[in-house]
C-alpha cells in the first residue's frame, strides 16, 4: 500500500513583531463654532479638506488568527477651509470669515485584528490629537479697523477606525485604513476682544470650537526582524515568495494585463466662492460668499488600466453626470448699510459635471496577488451650475433683486450660472491586493501639488459676470472592492473623495472695477458600482492573432454548435431621433427677466457606424463594449422651428 | 431652434441569448454630441460639444455567416448648457440663453459584421 504523502499545510502567516511605516491620504475636518452672540440661521461650521502624509509605529502579537496590537501615528496635513461665523446674531452684525486649518493629526491606539491568508482585518481605537490654526476676521469692514483674531492650539480627543492590511513579504505590508477622530470644545478667540472695538456693539467673549476628522490612509509598513531586501519581484512572471504560496503559482503570462469597465456613481458636491471686499483690505475680509451645497449628481464613467511587461501602468477614467439637485446660499456683507448688513439668499441648483483622470505609474511590486506603485497623473473637473429662484433668509427687507424690496423669485426662474474647470497634477500611490479568492481591494491616494482653474460666475439678474482664475492644491482618494464573477468579468463597489482649493486666486468683474484676490474651493464625495472586463493575454504565441485569446475559464458545455457572439465587430446603423429641447433666455437689459421657450421637438435622422467587442460567458450571457458615431440629418419636414420667447420687458 | 450635428456614444452592453443566434441586451454609457442653438430671426447660431449619458436596449440576431442585424432604442440626456455667453449687446434679442437642455429618443437599426480572425 503506497504511503500517502502528507498534504502540506500552509503555515499561518505571522504578524507578530514591531513595525514602522508611512502613509498618505485625504482627510476632512468638520468644525462647529459655538456662537457667543446668539443663534444664526447659517454658518458657524467650517469644512477643512486636507491632504495628509505621515508615519506610524506599532507592534503586533498574534494568538491563532487573532492579532493584538498597539499603534501610534502622526500625520502632517495641508488643509484649507473657511465659512461664515456669527452671521447676524441677536440682531447685530458680527458676520466674520472664520478659517480653520489643521496641520497635524495623531493617534495612539490599540488594534484588534483577524487574519486569514495574508490579509489582516482590524479595528482600532484610542486617543487622538490634533493641531488647529483658527483665523477670524470681521467681514466687509470698510472703516479704519481691521478686526481679526488668531488662535493656535493642540487638542486631545478620541478615535475609532478600521482597516485592512496585506502582507507582501514577511517584512513589507500594505494597508488601507479609515479613522474617525472626535474632539471636544476648545476655546478660540473672536475678533471682538477688548482693543478691537466695534462701535455700538458689545465686546464679545471667547468662542468654543469642536470638531471631528475623517481620514483615509493608504500606507506601507516594514516589520523588523525580516529581510527588507526580500522585496517582491517587480515582475508578474513568477510569484516567488517561497514561504507561503497561496495556491499553485499562476501560469506565466505575457506581462500584459488590460482591464476596462463602466461605473455608475452617485455623488454630492460642494463649491465655494469667497469674494473679498477690496484690494486694500485683507484678502480674507469678504463682501460676498457663495456656497453651493449638496449638489446631487448621477454620473456614468468608463475606466481602464493597462499593465505592461515592464511594470509601467497606465490607468484612468472619464465620466459625465447630471446634477439634479442642490442648494445655493449667496451671502453679502455690507456693514455700511446697517439694515441689510447681512444678506443671505437661497436658490436651488441643477447642472452637470464632467471629469477625468489619467495616471502613469510604475509597480514596485507586482504579481498575481498584488500590485503597488507610485504614479503621476492629470485630473480634470468641470462643473456647470444653474441657479433658480431666490429667497431671502437673513433679513426681512429682501434683496433678491438689486435695488429694492421684492417678493421671492420663484424657483422656476433662472437667475444665473457657474461654469468652472479645474485641471491638476496628481502624485500618489496605487495599490491592489487580492484579499481572498476572487476578492480584490484597489485603492489610490493622490496629492495635487498644483491645480489651475477658471470659474465664470454669471449673475443674470444684474447682467454682471465675475471671471475667476488661479491655482491651488488638492487631494484625491478612491477605493474599490471588487469580486471576480469569472476570471475576466468583475463587479465592484467603491467610493471616492476629491477636494481642491485655491491658494492664489483672482477675480475680475465684467464690466467692473479691476482685479481682486479671490478664493475658490470644491469638494466631491461619491459612491459607485462598477462592472469590469479583464484581458490577460497569454505568453507570446506565434501568430499575432492569438494576442488577446486567453483561454476561457469556464468551458462551455459541449452542445450543438451555436452562434458565438465573442469577437470584435463593426457595423453601420441608422434610424430616427425624436428629441425634446427648450431654450432658457435672458435679456441684456438690466431689468430682471429670465424667460424660457416651451419644450419643443427636435426630430431628425441619424446615420453612422459602430465598433465593438463582445464576449460570451456562462454560455448564454454576452458582455461587451460598443462605441458609435452618427451624423444628424435634419429632415426639413421633421424639424419644427419655434421662435424663442425672448421679449424685452420694461 | 435646437439642432444636433453629430452624436457619439461609448457604452457597455450586457445581454442574454435566449435562443441560438439571438441576443437581447441592455446598454448604457457616455454620450457626446455637438449641439447647436439659434434664435430664429436673428441668424445667430452657436454649437457646443456637450457630454451626456445614454441608456437603452435592443435585440440583435445572427443572419448569415458573421453578419447580424440589430434594432435598438437609446435615450440620450444632454443636460442644460448655456449658450451665447457673452454676446454683443443687441437689445432686441437674447444676449444669453440661460440654458439649452436636450434629450433624444433614438430608434435605429444596424448591421454588424463580426471579424472572426480577432
Amino acid at each position: 500500500m503506497p504511503v500517502k504523502a502528507p498534504t502540506p499545510i500552509a503555515a499561518l502567516w505571522s504578524w507578530t513583531g514591531f513595525y514602522v511605516g508611512g502613509h498618505l491620504g485625504a482627510a476632512l475636518e468638520n468644525s462647529t463654532i459655538a456662537d457667543p452672540f446668539g443663534t444664526v440661521s447659517f454658518g458657524d461650521n467650517v469644512r477643512s479638506p486636507a491632504f495628509i502624509a505621515g508615519g506610524q509605529v506599532g507592534a503586533n502579537y498574534q494568538i491563532g488568527r487573532v492579532v493584538l496590537g498597539a499603534e501610534a501615528d502622526l500625520s502632517w496635513a495641508d488643509s484649507s477651509g473657511d465659512n461664515t461665523c456669527f452671521g447676524i446674531s441677536g440682531g447685530h452684525f458680527f458676520a466674520s470669515n472664520c478659517g480653520v486649518a489643521p496641520d497635524l493629526f495623531g493617534t495612539i491606539t490599540g488594534r484588534l485584528g483577524y487574519t486569514f491568508g495574508r490579509t489582516l482585518l482590524y479595528a482600532k481605537g484610542g486617543a487622538a490629537w490634533e493641531h488647529n490654526e483658527v483665523n477670524m476676521i470681521v467681514n466687509s469692514n470698510p472703516g479704519e479697523h481691521v478686526l481679526t483674531s488668531a488662535t493656535q492650539y493642540g487638542a486631545w480627543g478620541w478615535t475609532a477606525g478600521g482597516g485592512v492590511e496585506y502582507a507582501l513579504t514577511p517584512a513589507w505590508s500594505l494597508k488601507l485604513e479609515y479613522d474617525y477622530l472626535g474632539f471636544g470644545t476648545s476655546n478660540v478667540a473672536t475678533p471682538y476682544v477688548p482693543g478691537n472695538p466695534l462701535p455700538g456693539h458689545p465686546v464679545a467673549p471667547i468662542a468654543g470650537l469642536s470638531d471631528n476628522v475623517q481620514e483615509v490612509k493608504l500606507g506601507v509598513n516594514y516589520r523588523f526582524g525580516s529581510d527588507p531586501t526580500l522585496w517582491p519581484p517587480a515582475t508578474s512572471v513568477s510569484p516567488l515568495i517561497p514561504f507561503m504560496p497561496l495556491k499553485a503559482p499562476p501560469p506565466a503570462t505575457s506581462g500584459w494585463e488590460i482591464e476596462g469597465g463602466a461605473r455608475y456613481m452617485f455623488s454630492t458636491g460642494r463649491e465655494q466662492w469667497d469674494l473679498p471686499l477690496s484690494n486694500n483690505r485683507p484678502s480674507n475680509m469678504l463682501i460676498s460668499r457663495l456656497t453651493w451645497d449638496n449638489l446631487q449628481t448621477n454620473s456614468a464613467e468608463l475606466f481602464g488600466r493597462v499593465d505592461t511587461p515592464w511594470n509601467v501602468f497606465l490607468s484612468g477614467f472619464i465620466g459625465a453626470g447630471d446634477t439634479f439637485r442642490g442648494g445655493q446660499n449667496d451671502e453679502d456683507f455690507n456693514l455700511t448699510a446697517p439694515v441689510r448688513a447681512y444678506n443671505n439668499t437661497f436658490s436651488t441648483n441643477d447642472g452637470h459635471i464632467g471629469y477625468a483622470v489619467i495616471d502613469l505609474g510604475y509597480d514596485l511590486a507586482r504579481n498575481a496577488n498584488y500590485k503597488i506603485g507610485p504614479f503621476v497623473g492629470y485630473t480634470y473637473f468641470n462643473q456647470d451650475i444653474f441657479k433658480f429662484g431666490c429667497q431671502q433668509i437673513a433679513n426681512s427687507i429682501g434683496n433678491c433683486i438689486t435695488g429694492g424690496a421684492s417678493a421671492p423669485i420663484p424657483s422656476s426662474q433662472l437667475i444665473g450660472s457657474e461654469d468652472m474647470t479645474w485641471q491638476g497634477v496628481r502624485v500618489g500611490l496605487s495599490g491592489q491586493v487580492k484579499l481572498a479568492e476572487r476578492v480584490k481591494l484597489t485603492a489610490d491616494a493622490a496629492f495635487i501639488p498644483y491645480v489651475v482653474y477658471t470659474w465664470l460666475d454669471d449673475h443674470l439678474d444684474r447682467d454682471a459676470q465675475f471671471s475667476q482664475s488661479g491655482h491651488g492644491l488638492g487631494a484625491q482618494t478612491q477605493a474599490v472592492l471588487s469580486y471576480d464573477v469569472t476570471e475576466r468579468l468583475g463587479v465592484g463597489i467603491g467610493a471616492r473623495y476629491w477636494a481642491m482649493w485655491s491658494t492664489s486666486g483672482s477675480v475680475q468683474d465684467i464690466p467692473g472695477n479691476g482685479v481682486r484676490p479671490n478664493r475658490n474651493a470644491i469638494e466631491l464625495a461619491g459612491a459607485f458600482v462598477q462592472t469590469s472586463y479583464r484581458l490577460v493575454p497569454s505568453d507570446a504565441v506565434p501568430g499575432a492573432s492569438s494576442l488577446f485569446a486567453s483561454a476561457p475559464i469556464l468551458k462551455a458545455p459541449s452542445v450543438v454548435q451555436s452562434y458565438n457572439w465573442t469577437g470584435l465587430y463593426g457595423g453601420v446603423e441608422g434610424g430616427g431621433v425624436f428629441g425634446r429641447s427648450k431654450q432658457i433666455g435672458q435679456l441684456a437689459a438690466s431689468s430682471f427677466t429670465a424667460d424660457s421657450t416651451p419644450w419643443f421637438n427636435v426630430d431628425g435622422g441619424l446615420v453612422g457606424g459602430t465598433i465593438g467587442y463582445n464576449s460570451q460567458f456562462y454560455r448564454i450571457f454576452v458582455y461587451g463594449f460598443e462605441g458609435d458615431m452618427s451624423w444628424w440629418m435634419p429632415a426639413g419636414a421633421l424639424v419644427r422651428l419655434r421662435r424663442s420667447v425672448l421679449i424685452k420687458q420694461g | 431652434m435646437t439642432t444636433e450635428d453629430w452624436l457619439g456614444t461609448a457604452r457597455v452592453r450586457i445581454g442574454v441569448t435566449p435562443a441560438n443566434g439571438w441576443l437581447v441586451y441592455g446598454t448604457g454609457g457616455l454620450a457626446v454630441a455637438d449641439v447647436g442653438a439659434s434664435v430664429v430671426g436673428n441668424f445667430v447660431a452657436e454649437f457646443h460639444v456637450r457630454p451626456g449619458w445614454t441608456a437603452g436596449g435592443g435585440i440583435e440576431a445572427a443572419i448569415v455567416g458573421n453578419w447580424s442585424a440589430k434594432l435598438e432604442y437609446l435615450f440620450v440626456g444632454l443636460e442644460n448648457q448655456a449658450y451665447f455667453v457673452p454676446t454683443p449687446n443687441d437689445p432686441n434679442r437674447s444676449t444669453r440663453a440661460g440654458g439649452v437642455p436636450l434629450s433624444d429618443n433614438i430608434v435605429r437599426g444596424g448591421i454588424n459584421y463580426k471579424i472572426s480572425w480577432l
